[in-house]
Order: structure tokens, then sequence, then C-alpha cells
């Protein structure tokens, strides 16, 4: 089953004595149920515009969006009762109020009752270890413990979808890395996530599938292995420790394309085809360029890549 | 060009030419301008033109109406005794906003850094909430112009003259106090408020803005001996009558000018006591 | 848990972990010191009932704009408007359930105000026809969250909430005649005073603290009702009219 379907979405923001802003120009993305979707692009591309408008609280000016075949705009009330929506930062929470308050509150406001309310917030904060400190101010919290508690909230009334908005922006790595375990393991009890996110890392670690959008419509949409493939049909050479006069000699190679130096003795050389790259690996070889390795583009070259590719 | 090998000159502090307590005095005003002007701009960010006029400006004078009414209810005279009272307050209400605009600092990040620099956190504190002292003077000039005809009394030129003079002592000695409850309010700024909302009502009570002094028995009378605003609002009661100043009204002024000076050293030891904490234990101050 | 009582634990919580809520907690006695002692000062014990219910009034409304006033204000700026917006519950009830809160946490002010009077000037507060007294009181409390209702709206839809909570308080008292009644104000404030609910309020609980025979009971408990019925028709037609705005032209922002 489809979990998210947009078509033809479009939003036009119009400003009193500025020229209108178009967030989303007629997107068309569909997301099966159970997957985790990442959007990718860059400021003001359009995913905060799109998001609000599946969690119901932004209407869109022409075009349409369902959540588990519910219309975002007619059945918004059914919308509401089976997504949930996930912000990144330090709003959301009640800072006064104790994290279990918190949640209690919230799992009233998803028409849960009193005891479910009780069980699922000691469950959520226990998933989140967040138990022991379960009834100190949210204030005193970590940004790391916020945004697991952000995450709780989210999950309180035990959402099929659950749309995600940049939730380990501000976390440190290790803080990071452990909430992606956790909506990693969202999914895999079939949960449909769609996580917004500037982090490639991230993208390429946790989603089924990416789709990356700028001025307000689709680029691409692929596995994050996949996408790789958009820009070559093979490796890239990367090499330690090779000089000026063999580098030249290898942008001469027919097939070659961008060579990029790192500045410390660290060059990427972008080939076309494995015959190119066994010429490039030759040459280096034969100049005594021992350290050297073939790897996919990383989600990160393909992603500006493909912004630059669109810019033209 | 500065000569480093002139004895006048101290490299340590390049900023400062010159020593000596003359030079310590210039740099302490100095910051104090400073200080002042930076609270001058998140003045204009508290309000624009229009939302002070018919925001603030407003309800001010609606808060002394609403005294001058209940005044004229109690009995002949009584509403010009309310109005004056309450007018006089108003420089009170303003001085003592200090109590919380001197938590900004806190809340902006910048008291460490005000302690860690050479110049006395203090001065920089109390330069910083002087904008209140001259809104103060405005209300109040204009709730004495346009509420007094209300009150069925018209002041002379000279009396509004001198009025104006005690009204700044007046602010000035209050402002003592807000700062001196401001930098408690450094330790639990959440507090500021409910404080400095709370010590205005006190004023209103004790030092004969609704009623004389003495009406809550002796106890309160000789505590409102100790708090800026008494003495001062006595002074204006007593030039308003007489159309001018008098020597008693000049002993009034004398004897605010102490109180609120007093206000004012406590003000100043409260934070030096409360930087060096600070530096000691890495808290008090420095706690976001 | 009912959605009621979920919204008035938050709701409590909320008012009691903030000390700037607690600011009309604090000054409610103190002046009702004020206005008890400028009665006594003056020797006008019939003004008793004025200065006994002036200070409530005043912090019942107090409490209203500062707090209940700035309920979508202040989840707006906390990032948590839309999310709540997200849940199945209806926006304006879960508003009307956290303002009644706020009301009835405010009758404490009721409680101390007694105490400053009896235990500060020994006098005990009497009240001579006490039914007619709870039922204009409860009309009263009733307006009140009519009007926070409007406020809490309006502030919203305006982003002007520092500058209405500044300019609004005394203005209102003293049109609500909450200690001189309205038609003891100069005439040009009277038809205005009139549109306030307070200023029937006041009247009718000074009249039922008084011995004398309430007049005109039917007529201006009418007005009570009627007026705080505006407010509450008025809060509701505008708070709608915000959220969809919020929909339809994304103004009030996730970020």
């Amino acid at each position: 089953m489809t979990a998210v379907e947009a078509i033809a979405l479009t939003r036009i923001y119009h400003q009193k004595g500025r020229p209108d802003v178009t967030a989303l120009a007629g997107l068309d993305l569909t997301v099966a149920e159970g997957e985790v979707h990442g959007l990718l692009g860059p400021n003001g591309a359009g995913k905060s515009t799109f998001m609000r408008i599946l969690a119901t609280v932004l209407l869109p000016t022409s075009g349409s969006a369902r959540v588990l075949g519910h219309d975002v705009v007619a059945d918004h009330t059914q919308v509401r009762r089976q997504l949930a929506v996930v912000f990144g930062g330090d709003r959301g929470l009640y800072p006064r109020l104790s994290a279990r308050h918190n949640l209690r509150y919230w799992a009233a406001l998803y028409r849960l009752d009193g005891r479910t309310a009780a069980r699922r917030a000691d469950e959520l904060l226990t998933e989140m270890g967040l138990a022991d400190r379960a009834d100190d101010r949210v204030e005193t919290y970590s940004t790391g413990m916020r945004q697991r508690l952000h995450l709780a909230r989210g999950l309180i009334a035990d959402p099929r979808v659950l749309l995600l908005d940049e939730p380990t922006n501000g976390l440190d790595p290790v803080a990071a890395h452990q909430l992606r375990g956790i909506i990693r393991g969202l999914a895999d009890s079939g949960r449909t996530v769609l996580l917004a996110t500037h982090d490639m890392a991230e993208a390429e670690a946790v989603c089924d599938r990416v789709t990356m959008i700028n001025h307000g419509r689709v680029i691409a949409t692929e596995a994050p292995r996949q996408l790789a493939r958009w820009i070559t049909t093979c490796e890239r050479v990367d090499a330690d420790g090779a000089g000026e006069e063999v580098l030249a000699r290898i942008k001469e190679l027919p097939g070659v394309g961008e060579v990029t130096s790192d500045g410390d003795g660290s060059v990427s050389i972008a080939v076309d085809s494995r015959e190119t790259a066994g010429l490039v690996l030759q040459r280096l070889l034969d100049s005594g360029v021992t350290s050297v390795r073939t790897a996919m583009p990383s989600l990160e070259e393909v992603y500006l890549h493909l912004l630059r590719e669109e810019a033209r | 060009m500065i000569d480093v090998a002139d004895p006048r000159v101290d490299t340590a502090t390049p900023s400062l030419v010159g020593s000596g307590p003359l030079a310590a005095v210039k740099a302490g005003a100095r910051a104090m301008w400073w200080a002042s002007r930076t609270g001058l701009a998140d003045f204009s960010i508290i309000f624009t033109v229009w939302t002070w006029l018919f925001g603030w400006g407003l309800r001010i004078l609606a808060q002394v109406l609403f005294y001058l009414v209940i005044g004229s209810l109690l009995g002949p005279g009584q509403g010009e005794y309310l109005m004056i009272g309450n007018t006089v307050c108003l420089m009170a209400v303003h001085s003592l906003l200090a109590s919380a605009s001197l938590t900004w600092e806190r809340q902006n990040g910048t008291l460490p850094l005000l302690v860690a620099s050479p110049t006395p956190p203090a001065l920089v504190l109390i330069g910083r909430s002087l904008f209140w002292i001259p809104d103060g003077l405005v209300c109040a000039m204009a709730a004495f112009v346009i509420l007094g005809p209300v009150a069925g009394v018209h002041f002379t030129a000279a009396a509004l003259g001198w009025t104006a003079l005690l009204l700044v002592l007046t602010g000035v000695s209050c402002y003592g106090l807000g700062c001196f409850l401001g930098s408690l309010m450094l330790v639990v700024p959440d507090l500021r408020n409910v404080v400095g909302n709370g010590m205005v009502t006190v004023l209103m009570i004790l030092c004969g803005v609704n009623f004389p002094p003495a009406t809550l028995g002796p106890v309160a009378h000789a505590v409102s001996a100790y708090l800026p605003l008494t003495h001062g609002l006595t002074a204006i009661r007593m030039t308003l009558d007489a159309g001018g100043a008098s020597a008693a009204v000049g002993r009034q002024a004398l004897l605010e000018i102490a109180v609120g000076s007093v206000w004012l050293v406590l003000a100043v030891v409260a934070l030096q006591v409360l930087a060096r904490r600070s530096r000691r234990d890495g808290r008090a101050l420095f706690q976001q | 848990m009912s959605l009621f009582v979920a919204a008035a634990r938050l709701q409590i919580g909320q008012i009691f972990s903030d000390r700037d809520y607690t600011i009309e907690l604090v000054r409610a006695p103190l002046l009702a010191v004020v206005f008890l002692a400028l009665v006594r000062q003056a020797d006008r014990p019939d003004l008793l009932a004025n200065a006994l219910l002036a200070p409530i009034l005043m912090a019942l409304f107090g409490m209203a704009l500062s707090i209940s006033g700035e309920i979508v204000d202040a989840d707006r700026w906390m990032g948590l408007l839309e999310p709540t917006i997200a849940t199945p519950v209806p926006f304006p009830r879960l508003v009307l359930h956290r303002i009644v809160t706020t009301t009835l946490v405010s009758l404490i002010i009721a409680v101390e105000v007694c105490l400053v009077s009896i235990a500060g000037f020994g006098i005990v507060p009497v009240v001579h026809h006490p039914w007619m007294f709870a039922v204009v009181a409860v009309l009263t409390l009733a307006a009140m969250v009519g009007w926070s209702l409007l406020m809490s709206a309006l502030f919203v839809a305006t982003r002007t909430a520092r500058t209405f909570q500044n300019t609004l308080s005394y203005p209102f008292m003293l049109l609500g005649g909450v200690f001189v009644p309205v038609d003891q104000l100069p005439g040009w404030m009277q038809p205005v005073g009139r549109l306030v609910f307070l200023s029937w309020s006041s009247d009718l609980l000074r009249d039922a603290m008084a011995a004398p025979p309430v007049t005109s009971v039917a007529a201006r408990t009418g007005m009570v009702v009627l007026l705080g019925a505006a407010g509450l028709g008025l809060g509701l037609l505008l708070l709608r009219r915000v959220l969809r705005r919020v929909r339809a032209t994304g103004t009030l922002g996730l970020r």
C-alpha cells in the first residue's frame, strides 16, 4: 500500500509588497508503506513545506496529497489520527514540564485513554533511555535527550506514518548515531518514516530510498546506492601521492572526467568506464603511486552534482 | 602618538592613557556612558513611538486616572492627593523596572564577559538601565499636565519646574533600590518580575502614595523613612502646595538623596560580592 | 485521560512553573491592603465592598490578560502551535479548557484577599445576598473565560501580545468600574464602560454584598451573560479564522 502520495503538489506563498514565493512547484512523490524515505534538499527547497502539508497544518495551493489513502485537505481528521510529525531543535516541548508530563499531555491530544497513555509513556521513556530522568524538567535536558523526547512524543499514539524534520540537527556524532539506530528500528516495526535531512551519511545509513528536491520539485528518487550510479556507470579512482606530471597525463586520457585534489596529496579522478579506470590505474602505478583505490561517489557528491546540473 | 617610554602610559592596559584616580573615574564614566547607550538600544527594541504613546503612555495615564477617580469617590481633596501620589509613584514604577532589565545581561550570556573585563561589572550593569529614568520623568510630567486639571488642580510653571527636578531625584533614588533588587535577581532571574511588581505595590502601601505613611502604624511609618520615594514624594507635595521650593523641601530632598545613595551602594556591593563568588565557584552569575 | 483533565494539568503545570504567572497572586493581597487602608483612612465603611472586590476583579482580569491571553501565542513561539493543530482534538476546545483552568486557579486570589481583610484589618467580609452573589460570580467567571478566548485569538492574530497586555490593564479596570462604579465616572466614559461586562458584574457583586435588596437583577445579569457570550462568540470566530489562516497562508511557521 502507498503510505504517502503527492500528485502535482504546489504551494505558493503570497507576501504583501513582495513577489510570491513558490515553495512547491508540482511535486510528485510516492512513499510505500514501511519505507524509510529520505528528503534531501538545500534550505528553501520545499522539504518543510511538504511536511507541513502532509501534517495537515498547511493547505496546498493546488495538486493533492494523500496519507494512507486519506486526502490531507478533505480528510484531515483521519490523517491526524494516523500521522505524527517530529521537529528538531528546542521547539515542540513544554520546557518547564517534565518529560512524563509532556508525553501524557500529548497522549491525551491523540485521544489515548489514561491507562494506555501511562503505559505508552513509560515504554517510550525506557526505549529512549530517558526513564531515570522522566520526572525532570525538559529544560534541564541535553540536546540529545530533547531530541529523543521529541521522537517519543511523535510515537506516543503509535502512528503509522512518522514525519521527521531534521531530527539529528545539532546533535553530536554519538547522539546522532544513537538516534539513527532508533529511526532504523522504527521502520523495522512496519512504520513509514519520511525523513527530511541535510546529513548525507544519515540518509545513506537509514533510508531505503532518497528523494532529492530543489526549488519545490523532485530532482531524483532512488535508493542511495542507486543514486550514485547516476553520476557514473563505473567507479571513480582515488589515489594518494600522485604528482602533477602524472595527473596532467591522466587528464589527457579520453573518458576521464573531473580530477579533484584535496591539497594534502589525495586526488579523486572520475571515469566513464571500466576500461578508462584500468588505464588510469596503469598510469598511476607506472609513476610509482601505489596507494590507489576505486569507489562509488558518495551521496554528497551525487547531491552536489545533481544540484549543479539542475542549476545549469 | 603614544610614547611607551612615557611613565604616564600604562602599557598593561593600552586603552587607558594616563593613570590615577581621575583616569579611573573617566574610564568608569565612559563605560557607564556606553552601557547606557546599549540600554537605550534595548529600549528602542521594546517600544516604537506608536507603541510607547498608545500602549505604554495611555496605560500609565489610565493608572493614575484609576486612582484619581477613587480619590474623588472617597471625599474632598482625596482625588488630588491620590493623583499626586500615584503620579510620583510612576518614577518608582519605571526605576524598579531595572530589577528586571538588569537580568537581560545574564540572558544575553554577557555576564561572564563583563566579570572578565577590567571594568567593574557594577558600573556597566547600573548604567545599562538608566533609560528608565527619563522615560518615567516624561510619563510623570505628562500625567501632571494632563490629569492635574481633571483633579481640579492647576500647577504653576515654577512648581512644575521644581517638581521635575524632584522627580529626577526621586527616580534616581528609586533606581538605587531597583539596582539592588536587580543584583539579587541575577541569581534568581525567574523572580525578577514578581519582585519588581511586588516592590512597587509595597512602596504604594508604605511611602505615602495613597495615604500618609503613618496610617498603617508606627512600624510601617518607621520603615517608610528608609525606602526611596517617601521623602521625594513629601517634597513634591510640599512644592505643589506652596507653588515652589522651600527649606523644608530641601530637607526632604536631601533625605531622599541619602536614602537613594544607601540603596545604590548596597547594589554596588551586592554586584561585587556576586562577581567574586562567581569567579570562585563558577556559578552565581555565570549560570545561564 | 479526558481532554479537560489533560489540559488542566498542563495549564496548572504552566502557571506554577513560570514565576511571571504568579505576579497577580503576589500583587492582589498587597493591593487589598492599599484599598482597605484607603477606605479606613477616609472613614468610608460604605466602600468596603469596593475595597474587597476591586483587587479580586483586577487580579482575575490580570491573569486573564497575562496568562490566558498568551496561551496560543506562547505555544506559537515555543513551536507547539502546529504540532497541536496536527492532533485529532479540536484546537479551540483545547484552548477553552486551558482558559477555564486559569480562571478557576485565579479564584485563589479571593481567598488571599479575605485573609488580608480578616488578619490584617479585622474585617470579616459579609455577603447579604449569598445566592445572588454566587450566581453573579459564576456568570462573571464565565464571561471572563469568553473574553480571555477573544484576547488569546487577538494576540496571536495581531502578534501584539506584549503591547496589549500592557495597554489594556488599567483602562479596562477603570471602565470596568472595579472600584468606582461606572455611573460615577465622567459622563463620556459611562457608555464605553457599559460595554465592558465587568462594569455590570462589579455593580451586581457590590449590591449583593450590601444589605438593601438588589434591583433589576434579571436585566443586569442578562447584560453580563450577553456581553460574556459576545466575547466567547467573537473569540471562537477569530480563533477559527486564525486556524484557517495558519493552514491557508502558513503565516505561523514550523520554525
